[in-house]
């Protein structure tokens, strides 16, 4: 179920391969790493907002390896960006990489909602 | 199998559960280290798939307190470790886990990697197995690896034959862990073993070259003391009495001290006294029994025939 403008939030085949192919599980997952994934951003918004680069990308690496299992390449690059960010100890552009990401996610429960 | 899921991740530890049930094995998921560390104590667990990156324990200082533990089976470990930690992959192998699987895991190869571990898992209950015939026909205790029971009576019989030939002392000392039971029903039999495997290694480290030490009973020793008096004998199991306390394995359920205490009874025989090897045995089971009425963590000697004076 790709959207008409082609920018799907997940990589529908391979998701579904890691869901055993069963649709149903896929949606539990998804639904999963939404319900899981608001406690995940207040904790990077809270590192931030407090200059813990590690913090930051301790937060940044859990939601990376979440979204990777769904193939939810999108979020994954953003979170994967603001990982190394932290990592490197560069924070100055990080809120705008957080608000990119925040989109990404939204994108995705849009999509959700629609699967 | 029984299989330990440790993620932090919900959906990770979801899909991992899934593809181990489907594989037809049972599964236990916790969320982070500390619970996988308590599962392993409760549970009899024969493999684990941890996250590396989990919190109170991540999955390396969890494989590190796995292999530190003597348990009565192997547990197969594999780490799950995401592309920028895999240089960290050998100080996981070194820590030793058995393999890794890198995140986000493809299911056929987390599939095969499982089925690896089950040859492996499998092999070590073969082996285990053939170990626990062996000591079955031996005469080593498979558990603590001191002389079983068999063992005991063998050289006892012996040892006491030649005291009484050669006009020698000899002494026995029967020791119980105290309030085992309760020491198992609240920490579990996983637990139960590695204290008495202490308890044994404590008491062989603190005889002397010519003594021995044998696992008598579920939580009984006895000590085989050739050529000692009842002061000698007193000696030795009191040394036997502070060597375990000082031990300090947590036992709650055993005030006042709160770590596991032995009690001990010694019997003696003098040369020239009338007793047979059985009335020893049964005296230094009385003198124990005293020990444990008297209060426990303590030596109580039986007062035996003494020979006629000549």
């Amino acid at each position: 179920m790709h959207d008409p403008t082609g920018n799907c939030p997940l990589d529908l085949d391979e998701a579904l391969a890691r869901a055993g192919d069963d649709r149903e599980f896929l949606r539990e997952l998804v639904e999963m790493f939404l319900a899981d994934v608001p406690a995940r951003l207040d904790e990077l918004r809270a590192a931030l907002d407090a200059g813990d680069a590690r913090r930051v990308a301790a937060a940044a690496h859990g939601i990376k390896g979440a979204a990777a299992n769904l193939a939810a390449e999108g979020v994954r690059r953003v979170a994967f960006d603001l990982e190394m960010r932290g990592r490197n100890g560069e924070l100055a552009e990080a809120p705008a990489v957080l608000a990119a990401l925040e989109e990404e996610i939204r994108g995705l429960a849009d999509w959700a909602a629609t699967f | 199998m029984r299989l330990l899921i440790a993620d932090d991740d919900p959906v990770s530890r979801r899909l991992l559960a899934r593809t181990v049930e489907e594989m037809g094995h049972e599964v236990i998921a916790v969320q982070d280290g500390l619970e996988a560390w308590t599962a392993l104590q409760q549970e009899s667990i024969h493999l684990v798939i941890a996250d590396w990156m989990m919190p109170e324990m991540d999955g390396l200082e969890l494989v590190r307190r796995i292999r530190a533990t003597t348990r009565d089976r192997y547990v197969y470990v594999i780490l799950l470790t995401s592309r920028n930690e895999r240089r960290d992959v050998i100080d996981g192998l070194a820590a030793g886990a058995d393999d890794y699987i890198v995140k986000p895991f493809d299911r056929e190869e987390l599939l095969f990697r499982i089925r690896s571990g089950e040859r492996v898992v499998r092999l070590e209950e073969a082996l285990a197995e053939r170990n626990r015939q062996l000591a079955m026909m031996a005469l080593i205790d498979g558990l603590t690896g001191i002389g079983n029971r068999r063992s005991f009576d063998e050289q006892f019989h012996r040892t006491f034959s030649q005291a009484v030939r050669y006009h020698n002392p000899l002494s026995l000392v029967m020791v119980d862990i105290d309030h085992f039971k309760r020491y198992n029903d609240s920490l579990g039999h996983e637990a139960g073993d590695e204290a008495l495997r202490r308890v044994a290694r404590c008491l062989a480290a603190g005889i002397r070259a010519s003594d021995a030490v044998f696992r008598y009973g579920g939580e009984e020793f006895v000590v085989l003391l050739p050529e000692t008096d009842r002061e000698g004998a007193r000696e030795v199991a009191r040394r036997l009495v502070e060597q375990v306390r000082h031990e300090g394995i947590p036992h709650p359920e055993n005030p006042p001290r709160g770590v596991v205490t032995i009690s001990a009874g010694i019997s003696t025989y003098t040369p020239g006294a009338i007793v047979t090897e059985n009335e020893l045995l049964k005296a230094a089971d009385d003198a124990l029994y005293r020990a444990k009425r008297e209060g426990r963590d303590r030596v109580v000697a039986a007062a035996l025939p003494e020979p006629a004076p000549a």
